[in-house]
């Protein structure tokens, strides 16, 4: 198991040495010369709707352009760490019992219209998120701020939460001292003048209307942009920082079923994030360069811990006894050209690059190794006996699983049969499956989990985690998140487990948060909370004129391109 | 005339009326909401933040009530903003329908084209070799799903072609540095219009020649036709004077059917061949519950066609004198 390191900036004992190492006052920014700045990558991306307002977009690859775009405080490294420097920020400070962190930021920086970049601009952008009117996707990363209540519930127009001591120096205040709050500080910044020109309390119009023509202080600007076609980028010569060797960056809309066509014949330079073995073989066939490092995420399934027959621990354990994960991802995942598997098993619901997962912790987890004999055993236990038609039954109700399937979706189409085959032939388990959309699915388990509680047993999904903190599951497992509209579709409640995450979020140091979460990782294995089927690895294929291009799991190919060239 | 043009727009009003319930009720009736579906999994929104969206959104309020505001915004041409986009509506549709519309004038030119002098040869020489051809090429065509034929030209020509192109609308990098002269651009959009309008030309080929071919022969068969041949007539006189004219009185109704639908996109043929048409944004507003996108398209639907109706009952009327229009 992979370790990406631990966070740098937590705890007073790191902070002390940092401030040592940087000094306290912002040192000037030195202009990095821009001179060998050369030469054009085509990314080939499936979706973009021109909406690359940071407050406000909600595709993945709208945030590709942001991020090019638009510059933070503080940055997560290749390690996934953050170092000061790399960022806006040059340093920072806990104080107040760890509720507040003051930036010092780099003085002198310009957004890419020239106009200055201040404290005040820091203020504005979380302002805006905290606002009353405001209606975008991003509200989480105020939720915790001191005043966001107030100022949310129209109490007061004065947000306590972010505050600018003085134009460089910015101070975030938070209600409790938690480990997280700092990842919420490094929020694109916006400047006032451009997005703000006619925001006040409760007005968050104007900065919603600008979708287009994004004004930043990051390292590329949007040159051109035709709908559904292009987004052209172009370095931004004002950008403070080195790096960013390539002139021109030009995202170009591919489709899923030729993309690795336009890779091979070179209307695109990089693909990022690919999965499926025939295109990465392809594309290794074709001459063309491959990264790859294992996905912060995984494939899973979830079964409703609150009705039906899953809400039983022992059923649970039964059907992951008797979900022969190993062969669906030998099979599904095996490249037929080296005989290679591109994805990983694992047993536990955190990110496969989490601080907490340790090798020997992996090993202490039950992997649940495919075993007919002891799922028919706990079914037994559980009371489910088999009936005269061979059917599993409990006090005269037969053993239903509800199935939430989405349709012409290949892994489900393999997971499905196997499911038919041990849970329904091996076990006899009768399994009822719905084809809906995904939309229509996540109304079943997230949107109106509340009314279709009883409508499903177990569903598939995927997610990524964004994140090495294991907090970042606090929501899916906790149960004050149980209801509709919230996260934990499992409906999984468990005091110990939530007595543990709200102890772990308030732990700053990573090695005293370890152990907590550990226990967390133990006992959703135990009680079989979460299946996870496969975890896979990322690969990003790209032409060898894309050269000292390193990604890593926390660190796509935007943040790769700090260090990446392109040689004609 | 005019008169008769107007009693029938005024009908039009209550058509489009009952369209809009319909297609209110239907959107409604979607599983998920804009906002959900524009939070997706993972925003960690809390509750609070969720129930302020939609009251900032309006999206609080009951379906009826909704709808009337809706109906009111319509009449006074707003149709709302895109929870996507962030934009109006019309900014938001308003190129995709441009870029539709110049790709199926050039399908319905050459459909049209192709398609009479076809349809009345095949009627001409009924059962000959020529019309067993048609025959058989439109049966092919018609049945023939177009992804998968869209798929097959990809495969066999644009993969192995190099100057053709697999899909989009220009060459990313020319474009994307700017084009030498208009003329440059018009070319370049030409030749990544060649597979779709293949495409759509063959599936609207198939149903079209038939269409002529079957209001040729039926003309033929008139006993006008038959004075005319026994007048000693030349028989291309006899067609192309007598039989087309009176032919072309049902295929006149068939192009006030295809001018609105030129506005229109195809839906999986824009997907595959990644056109930016008004279809292909039509499928992801749906996928999105982006409910503004989504009724402001088929509204715009619904116009066309009923307009596309009036239009081939007005040219029917104008084409044929025996049709009284009161």
């Amino acid at each position: 198991m992979k370790k990406t390191g631990t966070l740098v900036a937590l705890g007073l004992m790191a902070l002390c040495a940092l401030v040592a190492v940087t000094g306290c006052a912002p040192k000037p920014v030195e202009k990095a010369p821009v001179a060998e700045v050369s030469g054009t990558l085509v990314v080939g991306i499936t979706e973009a709707s021109g909406n690359f307002n940071p407050l406000y977009y909600s595709s993945a690859y709208d945030g590709y352009v942001v991020d090019l775009v638009f510059d933070g405080l503080i940055l997560r490294n290749f390690e996934g760490e953050y170092v000061p420097g790399d960022a806006v920020a040059d340093s920072w400070e806990y104080s107040n019992e760890n509720k507040t962190i003051t930036f010092k930021m780099k003085k002198g920086l310009v957004f890419s219209d020239g106009q200055p970049l201040t404290a005040h601009d820091v203020v504005f952008t979380y302002q805006v998120l905290a606002d009353p009117s405001y209606t975008g996707r991003y509200g989480s990363a105020v939720k915790d701020m001191k005043g966001y209540q107030d100022y949310f519930d129209g109490k007061t127009d004065k947000f306590e939460g972010v505050v600018a001591l003085d134009d460089h120096t910015v101070q975030f205040n938070f209600t409790e001292a938690l480990r997280v709050n700092f990842e919420n500080c490094g929020y694109a910044i916006m400047p006032k003048h451009y997005y703000g020109a006619t925001f006040s309390y409760k007005n968050t119009a104007g900065i919603e209307a600008i979708t287009g023509e994004p004004v930043g202080s990051g390292p590329y600007k949007v040159e051109s942009f035709k709908e559904k076609e292009f987004v052209s980028l172009t370095r931004n010569d004002k950008f403070y920082g080195s790096g960013y060797q390539i002139k021109d960056i030009i995202l170009k809309f591919v489709d899923m079923t030729t993309d690795i066509v336009e890779l091979t014949t070179g209307n695109v330079d990089l693909l990022a994030g690919m999965i499926e073995p025939a295109k990465i073989a392809e594309a290794r066939a074709a001459g063309k360069m491959v990264n790859s490092y294992p996905r912060s995420g995984y494939g899973y399934v979830k079964t409703n811990c609150e009705a039906g027959p899953t809400a039983d621990v022992k059923v649970r354990q039964a059907l992951y006894y008797s979900f022969n994960i190993p062969e669906f991802v030998n099979s599904y995942f095996k490249d037929e050209a080296t005989g290679q598997v591109l994805a990983g098993t694992q047993a536990h619901p955190f990110s496969q690059v989490s601080w907490v997962m340790s090798d020997s912790l992996v090993k202490s987890l039950n992997n649940y190794d495919f075993n007919l004999e002891k799922a028919r055993q706990l079914l037994d236990e559980a009371g489910w006996k088999l009936n005269a038609a061979g059917k599993r039954e409990k006090d005269g109700k037969l053993m239903e699983l509800k199935i939430a399937a989405m349709p012409d979706h290949a892994i489900l189409a393999t997971l499905i049969p196997m499911w038919e085959r041990d849970w329904g032939q091996g076990l006899g388990i009768t399994l009822n499956i719905a084809y809906l959309e995904f939309n229509t699915i996540l109304d079943y388990i997230i949107y109106n989990s509340d009314e279709n509680v009883k409508e499903w047993s177990l569903f598939f999904l995927a997610t990524s985690i964004p994140s090495p903190d294991p907090h970042s599951v606090y929501s899916e497992f906790h149960s004050d998140y149980i209801g509709s509209g919230n996260d934990n579709t499992s409906r999984y409640s468990n005091p110990k487990v939530d007595q543990l995450l709200d102890e772990g979020k308030k732990i700053m140091d990573v090695e005293k948060a370890k152990p907590v979460y550990e226990q967390v990782v133990k006992i959703l294995n135990e009680e079989a909370v979460m299946m996870p089927v496969y975890a896979n690895t990322y690969f990003d294929l790209y032409d060898a004129k894309l050269t000292n291009f390193k990604t890593s799991s926390l660190y796509g190919w935007v943040r790769a391109m700090k260090d990446a060239k392109v040689t004609e | 005339m005019l008169r008769y043009i107007g009693k029938r727009l005024l009908h039009l009003i209550p058509v489009l009326f009952v369209i809009t319930i319909v297609i209110f009720a239907i959107v409604e009736l979607m599983p998920g909401d804009p906002v959900n579906a524009y939070l997706g999994v993972g925003s960690k929104t809390t509750i609070e933040q969720q129930t302020r969206i939609r009251e900032q959104l309006g999206l609080d309020q009951g379906p009826v009530v909704r709808y009337f505001k809706w109906l009111g915004r319509v009449a006074r041409l707003d149709f709302g903003r895109s929870l996507k986009y962030r934009k109006p509506v019309v900014d938001v549709i308003g190129t995709f329908i441009w870029n539709s519309f110049s790709m199926n004038l050039v399908v319905m030119i050459l459909a049209f084209a192709i398609s009479i002098p076809v349809g009345i040869r095949s009627a001409v020489k009924k059962y000959g070799r020529f019309d067993n051809f048609w025959t058989v090429f439109s049966l092919t065509g018609v049945s023939m799903p177009s992804f998968f034929f869209a798929l097959l030209l990809i495969f066999f020509i644009a993969i192995p072609i190099k100057w053709i192109p697999l899909n989009g609308m220009r060459t990313t990098l020319l474009a994307a540095k700017g084009y030498n002269s208009t003329m440059h651009e018009v070319l370049d959009v030409a030749i990544h219009m060649l597979l779709p309008v293949i495409v759509l030309t063959i599936s609207s080929l198939a149903s079209l020649t038939r269409y002529v071919r079957n209001s040729v022969i039926e003309v033929i068969n008139q006993d006008y036709i038959r004075t005319a041949r026994s007048k000693g007539l030349a028989e291309k006189v006899v067609i192309y004077k007598h039989a087309f004219r009176n032919a072309l009185l049902p295929i006149v109704t068939l192009l006030g059917f295809y001018i609105p639908g030129l506005f229109g996109g195809a839906l999986i043929l824009e997907t595959v061949f990644l056109w930016p048409g008004i279809g292909n944004i039509l499928y992801t507003s749906i996928l999105d519950r982006d409910y503004s996108m989504v009724m402001a398209i088929n509204v715009f639907y619904a116009i066309l066609m009923v307009l596309g109706n009036l239009m081939a009952d007005v040219s029917y009327a104008l084409v044929d004198p025996r049709i009284k229009v009161k």
